[in-house]
């Protein structure tokens, strides 16, 4: 079954080399889907070998356990719902001149090596293996980034890879670190790998572990987009072809979150869970506490999903922070719940951006006329987004507010409160404005393409599906991941 | 070589680094930072070359000629081939005065030596005075990217950058495995690439230097 953990990348990695020679938009289509759905077959089979037999390792290299698993399942999910969007989404762009048709078998290739980068980086137990892939993630969109090669979209991709990039180089430097720390208490075979060092963690000094978890949360935080390294984030995230915004919202921001986890489950066991959890919490407030005014006042549409992005990554590291089964619990939920929404948001508004032909949100009026099934989605999503029963959002939030509690964090809880809160009344404001209303005559109404809906509505049905009830299956791979992370 | 030399030679070493990260801090000229650059590369190539001797560890070699081959040779030429390629003056106005940059950069060196001094325990793992050095290069690297509004200056400072942090991850005793080390230049190229590429793109289509695109605010 290990053989699984080097297969999973090299499927997307083959399929997107295959691409290059292809021209046919709906082939390229075909293919993306095909390769994501096996992509969503292959993490089926490592989840259950998870559960059933435990981690999994191979080649000394990889290895899943259920922290991987939740994140390998985000991934997969959104991959295969941004496949099926993709093919409406294309179709529009290219018609509209958006996207030119050489180039189709580009994008369609170097979004396939995206997704392989990025499940190398979850799936890495080496971690230098796990720096070098979250680097090659940086290096692939920020490429899809700029891919419109206008002047917005470049100055987007460039700060992007220039800020991720001197951001991360902090990452290694925490990384070396740990690893002399892993040297020096006597791991010699695989003194790079978590398993290794997360089984001796107790052992490391808690100074190198300290300095270097520090690094390890400034380095990897500027790819989670925690504040305040977050600048480069509202503007990738709005500037990226949609598709490729869902896929950077939703899942990688997540990946260096996994990052993050790693080192915390290494910190805790050398230094106990006071220190890292403290950082975490205290970056988690003040990307809460940053977000908010900016969500408020924004007015371009995927600039404040971006914001909503660095809010809610907050929320996990709050989470994270908080600590304890019921807060990491908590944390892990939230990484899939807002992965979720965020995706289903950013392909609501590829469409409202699409049939309006403007990004900011007092020119979209109407937009449930305009296009019943994404007008009804963009405001199910905010109230998901906003953190409104039934949808699952609320649960974890609701969650992390228990566990806070418990744990004692008032002034914590009381400013996440107060920012939800505020942040409700925001962006029930922005999406009633936009769904409510008569849309403008020369806006066209319906043509919905039926992948799009598609899409959304598989998004939709976990959003709600999650918020209704917690699968059993999913209760355990989260609960055994609490454990992975708390080192028990 | 025995270890006590070994110590001293990279505490030389990590002087002359820092020197040359000093001078590409206060470099007016594109063509002398990116020199420099090389030139910091050619003493982290030495450092390894010192180590490799020192430790007997054969993969110290072949990153020291990686380090030689990469950082000394290829990325100073695509820097050149980009410069050469945009037709550009290679005069650069630094945001903040020199005088001032130099004062942040003495404070950050002795910063780095103050924080490592309260780590006796790393004295052991990390060989001489590496690790301060380290972060000490990190950091100045930083603020050669933050003081230029010029693409390339900004590409400079990253990778002088990333030798600080080369630099102390060959000083480890047990030194980097080798692949992950490979796996990490290729990072540096593969960024360097599509940096290069951007920047490229942006002057041939707008005109003017990436860095100075400022539109998206807010």
């Amino acid at each position: 079954m290990s053989s699984l953990l080097w297969i999973l990348p090299l499927v997307p990695t083959v399929v997107g080399l295959a691409m290059l020679g292809v021209k046919d938009r709906r082939l390229l289509n075909l293919l993306d889907i095909v390769s994501t759905s096996t992509i969503v077959m292959l993490v089926w089979a490592v989840a259950q070998a998870v559960m059933h037999a435990g981690p999994l390792r191979a080649v000394k290299t990889f290895s899943a356990d259920a922290v991987t698993v939740v994140f390998l399942g985000l991934i997969a999910l959104l991959s295969v719902t941004t496949a099926i969007y993709t093919v409406g989404w294309m179709r529009r762009e290219v018609a509209s001149g958006g996207m030119a048709e050489h180039r189709l078998s580009k994008y369609f290739a170097l979004t396939q090596v995206f997704i392989a980068t990025m499940l190398i980086t979850v799936l890495a137990d080496n971690l230098g293996l796990l720096w070098i892939t979250m680097e090659a993630t940086t290096i692939t969109s920020a490429l899809l980034v700029g891919f419109r090669l206008d002047s917005n979209g470049l100055e987007a991709a460039w700060k992007y890879i220039i800020v991720t990039t001197i951001g991360i180089s902090f990452g290694l430097f925490g990384t070396v670190l740990v690893y002399a720390a892993a040297a020096h208490a006597g791991a010699s075979e695989g003194a790079m790998n978590f398993t290794t060092i997360a089984s001796m963690a107790s052992r490391l000094d808690p100074n190198i572990v300290r300095i270097g978890f520090i690094f390890i949360m400034i380095g990897y935080g500027t790819k989670a987009g925690l504040a305040p390294m977050h600048m480069w984030l509202p503007d990738a995230h709005s500037q990226a072809p949609t598709p490729v915004s869902a896929l950077l919202s939703g899942a990688l921001i997540k990946c260096a979150l996994f990052g993050i986890i790693r080192f915390h489950t290494i910190a805790i066991g050398a230094c106990g869970p006071g220190f890292s959890g403290h950082l975490l919490l205290l970056f988690g407030i003040i990307s809460i506490v940053v977000a908010t005014p900016f969500i408020l006042t924004q007015q371009n549409f995927k600039r404040l999903l971006g914001y909503h992005s660095v809010e809610h990554v907050g929320i996990i590291a709050l989470g994270l922070g908080i600590g304890g089964p019921l807060g990491t619990y908590a944390a892990l939920f939230h990484v899939i719940n807002h992965g979720v929404t965020k995706a289903l948001v950013f392909f609501v508004a590829g469409d409202a951006i699409d049939r309006y032909k403007t990004h900011t949100m007092d020119k979209i009026r109407g937009f449930i006329r305009a296009a019943p099934y994404a007008g009804t989605f963009l405001m199910l999503g905010a109230f998901s987004l906003a953190g409104t029963p039934p949808f699952s959002i609320f649960v974890s939030e609701l969650l992390v507010l228990k566990a806070g509690l418990a744990g004692g964090y008032f002034v914590a809880i009381a400013i996440f409160l107060l920012m939800v809160i505020a942040i409700f009344a925001g962006l029930i404001h922005h999406a009633g404005k936009m769904a409510f209303g008569e849309p403008d005559p020369a806006v066209p109404r319906g043509g919905e393409p039926a992948s799009g809906v598609l899409a959304m509505s598989l998004l939709v049905v976990v959003m709600i599906g999650l918020g209704l009830m917690i699968p059993p299956v999913l209760d355990t791979i989260f609960t055994r991941a609490v454990e992975v992370t708390l080192g028990h | 070589m025995s270890l006590e030399l070994a110590t001293h030679l990279i505490d030389i070493i990590g002087a002359f680094l820092l020197i040359t990260m000093i001078i590409i801090l206060e470099a007016g000229d594109l063509y002398r930072a990116i020199y420099t650059m090389a030139v910091q590369s050619i003493f982290i190539a030495l450092a390894g070359a010192v180590l490799g001797a020192a430790t007997h560890n054969t993969d110290l070699w072949v990153i020291a000629g990686l380090t030689l081959v990469v950082k000394v040779l290829v990325l100073p030429w695509l820097l050149l081939r980009v410069i050469h390629r945009m037709r550009i003056h290679h005069k650069i106005d630094p945001l903040i005065p020199v005088t001032t940059t130099l004062a942040i950069a003495a404070a950050i060196v002795m910063l780095a030596f103050y924080l490592s001094s309260s780590l006796v325990l790393l004295k052991q793992v990390i060989t001489g005075n590496a690790l301060p050095i380290g972060i000490a290069l990190m950091l100045i690297g930083i603020l050669v990217m933050m003081s230029r509004r010029t693409a390339l200056m900004q590409m400079v400072g990253l990778f002088a950058a990333e030798n600080g942090i080369f630099f102390t991850a060959m000083a480890i005793s047990q030194g980097m495995p080798l692949i992950i080390e490979i796996g990490v230049t290729l990072d540096v190229i593969l960024a360097a690439l599509v940096m290069g590429v951007i920047i490229l793109r942006v002057k041939s289509s707008i005109g003017s230097d990436i860095a100075d695109l400022d539109e998206l605010k807010g």
